[in-house]
């Protein structure tokens, strides 16, 4: 049984996805599975898994019939884990060689723990550095009066598989009032809404988060102070 | 324990060489006493113990021998009196008398810097496969000129000089000086000790070794640029050296000049100490003025060199790659006079396609289209490799050696591409193609000429990314040699990807803010998708030998030389 899950969903992703699964290949912890949901591309970004990442025994490659969003995708990895705890990857991030070692440290030394997310980076086109976010500990009473999330990464984060599904999973990602609100968020709120706990493990940074300008993920953010005092 | 032993046995292995013994020949006649101390001085306080200074009184001079004596205290330094016969008898007669392993004929007024000789003793011995050493030099002028020289060329030595007499060589490689040369003897020396021994030269660098004055009145070089023609000719004749009637230069594409140069059995010189020469025509490759605060004075006063100094040549300016990257810079208006000073000073303006004739008309410089061909005559379709192997220009933008000055070839761009790819297997060539470990990346920063069409035929496919390019090189050799080339520019045959919706007006080449980055994702998505289309669907060899066959026509070698001459030849 592998130790650590990293569950990607990916939608048209084959400019970035290479990169993604050679820093998940190249992690210092080998004693992990890695669980791509391709969510109906239509870039080549399938056609790329079966024919090249089928040759590593511990990728596997999911192929949705139709195309479901991050939320559902993910919650489709998690079922099909096959170890206590899931990394939660994006398919055009970077992951730092470390970041398997690092999940698992924190769980063995908490291990009442359910959920780390750890500090990010965010990086462009090119790899170069953008912004870097060092993070702070949750701060759960803000979350609940305000519904405002001073540090939280979801590609940053690490949960354990038995609360994510005892929780109900990430949802669909919603749109009110013009506004998206994303499958994270969804899952940030209904974390916090069943009583569970945020930990956050300083230092290292785990994951580049790429920023692309047209992707929804670099205009809202869910957590981010300003989109949420606008609701 | 064990590491202390380790660390004693690995001392043992270490081997106490003895410096080899040098010989600084210093010839002596009609200089100032002031010169001659300055001169020995600057040799006396070398950190080089085993050296000898052998100073050759060429006629006796009451003056400055107790100069020399005055130094006999301080160190190995003996005193030589020949009847005046000029320097380089003066530097024979000090060679007969030398011991050392290495020799360096060193000017009574020139001035060591600190450390010089143990440099040269060290950069000979760790380049076993050079002769010599040799390097810039800096002039004792107000501006403190400098000469940087430059790299080894046999071929380059043959046209001019660019090796000081003082520079240090081993022994065994010594030539006889020629006692009859009126002028240019060091020129004639170093081309005798690169042809007798087959030897080349170490290239110290910009950097310079010593402090040189300016030619003297009474000195031999003198009045060589009265008779220089003349005086070159000797040379040449002396050393079977063939006279050659065109002269190609070149304002940044240096390497390409002296291929084109080599191909049309021409002289090549890309410095710019203009002489007079009897040069039917000049030959100038690539125009690569970037725009300064002078802006386009620069460009007119090349030109107007060229005129002042070969009057009766033909002039020839061919833009080639990036050059007319840096004319779009240029505010346009002012893009006149220089399309005016063109106009006066060329007798031709070349372009190497159709788009980059179009581009030139636009700032009102009409051209004629005449493509450069491989430097390769004999490009063949063979069968692709076994695995399939993409080629990757690398070149970093910046002002270190080797670098562009602009992102010519979309450095970050590419290398992008092979992080994105990993089931693809990548050849990075160029000089930025070090220090960098992807797995699926090996690392070609040099490759010679002659190796280069082996690198061709080891690769399935060439990408070549570019800010602004008109029939780039590369990408035609590989299309002939069969190979598929992926490519932003207006290549036939190429898979082409746009970069913004229309590959001919470039959207990367925009003018002030570098990429359009904004369309990056999209653009390397296409990459991406049209290589592995590449690897899973290659053209058949009959199609590709069509390829082949149509781009030599175009760029066949014969056809170029005949032009070439041709316009050399032509009455304006």
């Amino acid at each position: 049984m592998p130790k650590v899950s990293f569950v990607l969903p990916v939608f048209n992703c084959n400019a970035w996805i290479g990169e993604t699964l050679q820093s998940l290949l190249m992690q210092t912890e080998k004693d992990i599975e890695i669980i791509v949901i391709d969510d109906c591309s239509t870039d080549g970004t399938g056609e790329f898994l079966d024919e090249w990442a089928t040759q590593f025994p511990n990728v596997k490659i999911v192929h949705n019939k139709e195309n479901l969003g991050a939320g559902p995708s993910r919650n489709i990895g998690t079922e099909m884990a096959s170890s206590p705890i899931i990394a939660i990857t994006d398919g055009d991030d970077l992951n730092a060689d470390q970041r398997a070692e690092l999940i698992l440290k924190h769980f063995e030394l908490n291990p009442e723990s359910e959920l780390v997310t750890f500090p990010n980076m965010q990086i462009g086109y090119y790899n170069e550095k953008l912004e870097e976010f060092p993070g702070e500990p949750f701060n759960h009473e803000l979350f609940k009066e305000k519904g405002v999330a001073n540090y939280y990464s979801n590609p940053a984060t690490a949960v354990k598989r038995d609360s994510l599904l005892a929780m109900g999973g990430f949802g669909k990602e919603v749109m009110t009032e013009g506004v998206r609100m994303t499958d994270d968020a969804i899952f940030l709120k209904n974390w916090i809404d069943s009583g569970r706990k945020v930990d956050f493990q300083p230092g290292a940074i785990v994951t580049f988060h790429r920023v692309l300008p047209d992707s929804m993920m670099s205009k809202i953010r869910g957590w981010r102070p300003e989109w949420s005092e606008k609701q | 324990m064990s590491v202390a032993l380790e660390v004693l046995d690995s001392k043992k292995e270490v081997k106490f060489e003895a410096d080899p013994l040098v010989s600084m020949i210093v010839p002596i006649y009609d200089i100032t006493p002031q010169i001659l101390k300055r001169c020995l001085l600057s040799l006396a306080d070398q950190d080089y113990e085993n050296m000898e200074i052998i100073c050759v009184f060429d006629g006796f001079d009451a003056n400055l021998k107790p100069v020399a004596e005055s130094f006999m205290s301080k160190g190995n330094l003996s005193i030589l009196e020949i009847e005046h016969a000029g320097a380089c008898a003066a530097r024979n007669a000090g060679f007969r008398h030398s011991k050392g392993e290495i020799v360096s004929f060193f000017n009574s007024d020139y001035i060591a810097k600190p450390g010089m000789v143990r440099n040269w003793v060290n950069k000979l011995k760790d380049n076993p496969d050079c002769g010599f050493a040799y390097g810039g030099y800096e002039m004792n002028t107000a501006q403190r000129q400098y000469y940087p020289s430059k790299p080894f060329s046999a071929f380059e030595l043959d046209v001019a000089n660019y090796i000081d007499c003082g520079f240090p060589l081993w022994r065994k490689y010594v030539v006889e000086w020629d006692e009859n040369c009126k002028s240019l003897q060091d020129w004639d020396f170093w081309i005798r000790v690169v042809k007798t021994h087959n030897v080349k030269g170490f290239y110290l660098g910009r950097d310079y070794s010593f402090i040189a004055e300016m030619p003297r009145l009474k000195g031999l070089s003198h009045d060589s640029s009265t008779n220089w023609i003349d005086r070159v000719r000797y040379i040449k004749n002396k050393n079977h050296i063939l006279e050659r009637d065109i002269l190609v230069t070149s304002l940044g594409a240096k390497m390409h000049g002296v291929e084109i140069a080599k191909m049309l059995d021409a002289d090549f010189r890309d410095d710019t100490f203009y002489k007079p020469s009897e040069y039917k025509a000049l030959y100038m490759i690539g125009f690569y003025i970037k725009p300064n605060e002078q802006g386009l004075n620069e460009h007119s006063r090349r030109l107007a060199w060229f005129k002042d100094n070969y009057p009766k040549a033909k002039r020839i300016v061919h833009f080639v790659g990036a050059d007319i990257y840096w004319l779009k810079k240029f505010p346009y208006e002012s893009l006149k006079y220089l399309a005016g000073a063109i106009k006066i000073s060329c007798d031709h303006v070349l372009s190497e396609n159709q788009s980059a004739h179009d581009e030139l008309l636009e700032y009102g410089i009409p051209s004629q289209i005449v493509p450069i061909p491989s430097y390769t005559s004999n490009w063949e379709v063979k069968p692709l490799p076994k695995d399939f192997r993409v080629a990757a220009y690398l070149v970093e933008p910046g002002y270190g050696a080797g670098q562009s000055d602009f992102d010519k070839y979309c450095y970050e761009q590419t290398l992008s591409i092979i992080r994105g790819m990993p089931d693809i297997q990548f050849s990075g060539y160029g000089t930025s193609a070090k220090g960098i470990e992807y797995p699926n990346l090996k690392l070609f920063p040099f490759i010679p000429r002659d190796k280069w069409p082996e690198f061709v035929y080891d690769h399935s496919a060439l990408i070549r990314l570019c800010r602004h390019d008109h029939n780039p090189m590369a990408s035609n050799e590989f299309l002939m040699a069969g190979r598929d080339v992926i490519t932003n520019i207006d290549t036939p045959w190429s898979y082409q990807i746009d970069t913004a919706g229309n590959h001919l007006i470039n959207e990367w080449d925009k003018f002030s803010e570098g990429f359009n980055t904004q369309n990056w994702p999209t653009t390397k998505l296409k990459v991406i998708q049209t290589i592995r289309h590449i690897k899973k669907n290659p053209h058949g060899f009959a199609a590709r030998e069509d390829v082949s066959k149509e781009l030599k026509k175009v760029l066949d070698q014969q056809t170029y030389i005949s032009k070439i001459r041709e316009l050399c030849d032509a009455k304006s």
